[in-house]
Formats: structure tokens, sequence, C-alpha cells
């Protein structure tokens, strides 16, 4: 999925950037994890992400 | 190379001062990328080492004797994600690059990346040379991305960067000489300018991720699709039901560790202390004419006994620090760390503060050292204060003879619920510290890197564990040795107008307990106010193990044979709290057990917390554990007494 943005405080939505998740990127949605948080790959990497970040995460299909 | 250690605020080592023009290389990078090892490993100096975002918890400083340059600083600094910090210890290294004058920024960057997170390492490269500072790129797990189908062109990046950049294995310390040669090379180049940024912070990300973009592509080159076996691995370790399950065999096992191998150690070790070296003493002491003189006392029940206890948690701090270096090595704690998320996330912790909490039932000195796991500053702090509600196996002993003395078949439940009103302690104070001392605390969603799994090095941790103990023996030592000889000396002394001369004098005419008579009246509200009840609370300050023990000789009846079997023990605890209480002994004895589960643990742990959160701190959290333990204790006892 190509990323588009992301509606959260400007803090997270930078550090999601470091981490490879900002617009433009390519991710890919993984497994759910205990907790409802779930895997996304970036790249090679692999993050955690809450249920909550997620959601306001923006995507479109790749 | 010789590294020598120079003192820094942030680190308690001591040694020589650099001179005055020594070159400073700071060492830079991405939590996890193998920042500490590779300081390790070129210095030799004692740093914690760990696959763990955030295990260089203070800065480190070591002069590092280089064989062209000569002394050079070597600095570690905390693991940052970028020079934007989100957590203090990010904060710290933006502070020491960032906020200093640039006269007294490092000479040199180097700037550590992992060729996995090329990407987030170069951001990171360019944040630094913005400030105009030399930088050098190492880049490390080389193999682990080779293994995933990605190869880095090690000579693409340094023209595409435009500065030096070496390949280094800090794990099985291969690189290391290009490294050094590169550093001299770095540092006979001038400073490059400082460069003008965008005001708009977003607005330089953006040019800073589109450099990064070049730079990644003209570098690095994909063969084929990453290997898949770390996913599967991370779909059953991170799996809904799995995962909290393989977590809890994993503290299942640390458990197993403890008791199977650490046990019977601290047993043999007390067993040589209170045995062979109590006798060889006496001996000694007996040939010296001194057997009958305080001496004897002092060397045999202050100096043996504190020195006999400080040893006996060598064995299990080392079993707990080995556990954790595997954890952090083999990057599973992350895993972990996502599975227990959710539930701490509740008393406003990350997941990962789970691990120190859980060991805390075991011990809570190691488990205040596990608080390292955490990355951020404030979590640390929390989660060290509140380690001490985690009930312990040393206070297991004394709930299972109270509540059989007075519970009879009952005494199982009364134990369990001990075990219910400590996770609810937890819980609350938790709750409690959040609204009050700790009201900065963030609770930011999860949001976790998950590094590549990687098989621990034995070497890596072996080392790690020896650092970490000798870290704890240096500081702890001198609290838990201390505390054992003042407690030996005030019972040594003979109150004034009883009789009895220094080291020759039955406790209850000493000073120890004209002191705990003293302090009894205290106690009164929760109908425990007797000298025997408070002497016991204040020997359980230093160590909880020795509160029957000290019953017995209160008492003066033989110490039982085991918890569940009280005897005479018994017969005199009933008396004394039905007098104490007024004739409601077992809202009595409630309070009292409560008491003596929620405050202060014993000096080890405090030792260990002075460690970790400072001096300040632990003694706010014994004041928090002395307040929350005497409300407890006559909220129970008066609500006993007026329900009955």
């Amino acid at each position: 999925m190509h990323v588009t943005g992301a509606d959260l405080e400007p803090a997270l939505t930078r550090r999601l950037a470091e981490l490879g998740v900002r617009a433009g990127q390519t991710v890919t949605p993984m497994h759910r994890t205990s907790g409802g948080a779930r895997v996304v790959g970036v790249d090679h990497t692999r993050v955690a992400l809450a249920r909550a970040v997620l959601r306001r995460i923006e995507v479109v299909p790749a | 190379m010789s590294p020598r250690e120079v003192p820094s605020c942030h680190s308690d080592a001591v040694g020589v001062e650099a001179e005055a023009g020594t070159p400073v290389v700071a060492l830079v990078g991405n939590p996890n990328v193998g920042k500490s090892t590779l300081f390790n490993g070129l210095t030799g100096s004692g740093r914690d080492v760990g696959n763990w975002p955030g295990t260089t918890v203070a800065v480190g400083r070591t002069l590092w004797t280089h064989p062209t340059v000569g002394d050079v600083v070597l600095v570690d600094l905390p693991g940052a994600v970028s020079l934007d910090p989100l957590s203090p210890d990010e904060e710290l290294t933006r502070e020491l690059l960032v906020e200093q004058p640039e006269s007294e920024r490092p000479d040199l960057v180097v700037v550590v990346t992992s060729a996995v997170h090329l990407a987030r390492g170069v951001y990171l490269l360019r944040q630094v040379r913005e400030l105009g500072v030399r930088t050098l790129v190492a880049v490390t797990m080389l193999d682990v991305a080779s293994r995933r189908g990605l190869n880095v062109d090690l000579e693409a990046l340094a023209s595409a960067t435009g500065g030096p950049v070496v390949g280094v294995d800090p794990r099985r310390r291969h690189g290391h000489d290009d490294l050094t040669e590169a550093v001299a090379d770095a540092l006979a180049q001038p400073a490059p300018p400082v460069e003008t940024v965008d005001d708009d912070a977003l607005a330089a990300a953006e040019r800073r991720f589109a450099w990064v973009t070049g730079v990644v592509s003209a570098t690095t080159e994909r063969s084929h699709v990453r290997d898949s076996w770390s996913d599967r691995l991370d779909r059953l370790t991170t799996a809904p039901v799995l995962g909290p399950v393989l977590f809890l065999a994993v503290m299942w096992l640390l458990f197993q560790a403890t008791t199977t191998i650490a046990a019977p150690l601290q047993q043999a070790l007390d067993s040589f202390f209170s045995g062979p070296v109590t006798s060889l003493t006496t001996q000694v002491l007996t040939a010296l004419h001194l057997d009958s003189t305080w001496v004897a006392g002092f060397v045999v029940d202050g100096l043996i006994a504190g020195v006999g206890m400080l040893l006996t948690f060598v064995p299990l701090m080392a079993v707990m620090f080995a556990f954790l270096s595997l954890l952090e090595d083999s990057g599973y704690l992350a895993r972990a760390a996502v599975v227990t998320d959710r539930v701490m996330r509740s008393i406003g912790l990350p997941g990962r503060a789970f691990l120190p909490l859980v060991v805390g039932f075991g011990c809570n000195v190691p488990a205040i050292s596990g608080t390292r796991v955490l990355p951020d500053a404030r979590h640390r702090l929390l989660t060290a204060l509140l380690v001490p509600f985690t009930s312990c196996s040393a206070r297991l002993t004394v709930y299972v003879l109270v509540a059989t003395t007075f519970f009879g078949e009952h005494a199982g439940t009364v134990v369990f619920a001990m075990y219910v009103v400590s996770i609810v302690l937890v819980v609350l104070v938790g709750l409690l510290l959040r609204t009050t001392l700790l009201r900065t605390l963030g609770n930011d969603p999860l949001v976790l890197d998950l590094p590549p799994y990687q098989l621990p090095l034995p070497r890596l941790v072996a080392t790690s564990t020896w650092r970490r103990l000798r870290g704890f023996l240096r500081t702890a030592s001198g609290i838990i040795v201390a505390t054992v000889v003042v407690v030996w000396a005030l019972s040594a002394v003979p109150a004034p107008g009883r009789a009895g001369s220094f080291g020759d004098v039955p406790v209850q005419d000493s000073v120890y307990a004209t002191t705990a008579s003293a302090i009894a009246p205290v106690f009164d509200p929760a109908g425990f106010g007797s000298w025997e009840a408070t002497s016991a609370l204040m020997v359980g300050f230093v160590a909880k193990e020795a509160v029957i023990s000290s019953w017995a000789q209160t008492f003066a009846t033989a110490e039982p044979e085991s918890a569940d079997d009280p005897g005479a023990l018994g017969d005199a605890l009933r008396a004394s709290f039905a007098s104490s209480s007024g004739g409601h002994p077992t809202p009595a004895v409630l309070a009292f057990l409560v008491f003596l589960l929620a405050y202060t643990p014993c000096v080890a742990t405090l030792a260990a917390q002075r460690r970790e959160i400072g001096l300040r701190w632990t003694l706010t959290g014994v004041g928090v554990q002395l307040v929350v333990a005497w409300c407890l204790a006559v909220a129970i006892f008066q609500a006993g007494v007026a329900l009955s």
C-alpha cells in the first residue's frame, strides 16, 4: 500500500516518517499481534504499530 | 590500546582527566545498530551492550589510545532515531550535539548505521552533517542485510554521501582496524561548514528524505525478496494467543533458572559464610584472645554477615543479567514488549515494563536493574518505584509463618490474597504516581521497531553479565555491609540504665530494642504497636529473610524448622498480637502482613534503586512505601475492629 499521509500529532508523524512510514512510501500490513497492534513491513524492516496509530495513517492500494 | 575512563556527569566512572585539546570522537546511531558493542570493542571499557533500543542509558566516555592520533576521548551517545527527540535519552543526544556551542561539539561524529536500516542511518548522518561537524559512517550488520537479499555497496555509499564509509562487525570485532585508520584520516580533514536548514521543520525533513532516498537507491541492490523465516517467527512470538503463552513460558524459564541455578548457589554461599568462614574467624579471634570481646561480634555478626548477605545476591543477579543479555541480544525482548504492551498501558507504562515487574516477584534487586530495558528515563523511574510493591520470595516465608500461626487451614488463601494485594498495589500506586509526582509522563501509542533476530554470542552475553554484575557490586556493597554493621552495633550497645556492656547485652536491653519501643506507638492505630513487631519490621528493612530469625531471637524461642510449623514461636506471636491489638489479633495480623508487603523491601533493593534512579528518587520511593503501607495497615485494622 502507498502511504499518502498521517493524521497524528506532529512528533509522532515525524517519528513514523523517520521509520519509513511516510507519504510516497510503500508499506505492507502484516499479521495482527496480541493486544491489537499490527506488524507493518517497511522495505526490509518491521515495525509494530498500535491500532490507534494505524487508523490515522492514510493509504491507497499500491 | 589501553583505555582509561574519563569522568563524566552522566556516568559513575572515575579516572584520569583528558588533557585540553584531546580530540573528541562521538559515536551516534539508531538504537540496535551495535553502537555500544563497537564502543566496547574499541576501548574494552565497561558499557552495557544489547540488542534493544536504548541500552546506552547514560553517556559513556572513555580515553581511547589511538595508534596514530594518540589519546582520543571516545563518547558513546544514547541511541537516537533522529536528532528530533521523542524520549529523554534522545534529548540527551541532541543536547550533546546540537545545543552545544560549536567549539564544544565533537571533532568527529562516527554515525553507526545498520545496513538493514540504511535509510534511517543516512537520515541521521544528514542531520549531523548540517551541524558542520566532520563525519564518518560505520556500516554494521552487512551480513544480516545480505541474508535478506540486500547488498550495500560501501564505495558507492561513500561517493553518494560525499564522505568516508567503512564496514564493521562489532559483534565479531571485524573491521576495527579500518575504522581506526578512517578516524585518523577524518580527524586530519578540515571541518565542513555549517549548512543552512529550512526554517520550516517539515520542509527540512522533506529535503532530507529526498536526499536519503537518492543515496539509498544508488547504493543498495536487492537481489531477492527478504528471507521470511524471521517473519514466520514473528508471527508466532507476537501472535494473539501464542505470543503471551510463549512470553509466560520464557518468564517461567527465568524463574526456573533462578531456582535451579541461583538458589543452590545462594544456599551454598550462605552456609559457607555462616559455617566455615564464621568458625575459622572465631578460631582466629580466640587465638588472639578477642573471642569474648565486642570485636568478635563486630567481625562475625557485622562484617561477615554483611559481606555474606551481599555475596548471596551474586548468583541471583548473574542469572538475571545473563538472561536479560540473552533476551536483548537475540531480539526477542522487542517481541515481548509488543505482547505485553496493552496490559502495561493500563498503568501508563510500555509493554517492556512487564519484565522487571514480573522479575520483582522473585527478587526486587535484579528487577530494579531490569528497568534498563526501558528506553525512556521516565518509564524507568516509574517502574523502579513500582517494583518494591511486587511481593518478592523473601516476603513469602514471613507470610507463610504468620498465616499458618493465625489462620490455620486458611493460611493458603491468606498467602494468595497477599499476591493479589501486591498486584493491586502496583496498579494503584502506578496510577497515583502518574497523577502526582510523574504528571509529565506521556503515553504514546505503540510504535516499535522490531530489530532482526540474531543468534546470541556467548562472549557478548558473558561480558555484558560481568559488567552489570560489577556495576551492582560497586554501588550496592557499601550500603548493604554498612547497614548490617549498623544494625549489629545498635543491638550491641546496652540501652541507658540497662545491665550489660558493649557487645555483651541481651537484645531486649539493647539500644536496638529501645529504638523499636520508641517507634512502636506509631503502629498502635494499626494494632501491632509492640516492640517485638516493630523490631521485626526494622530488621525487615535490612532484609525480609531476617524477620523470622529476629523474632526467634526476640521471643527467645528456637527458630522454627520450617515456616509452616511455627511451634513455640507461634504461641509467642499469638500472645504478642493479642496484647498489642487490644483483643483483635486477626485484623492486626492482616494489617501487619499488608504493611510488610508494602513497605521498603530490603536495603539491597535501595542500593539497586540508588544506582538506577539516584538517591533523591530512592528516598522519595521509601517515603511513598511507608505512607502507603501505614495508611493501608491502619485502614485494615480499624475496619476489622469496627466490623467485629
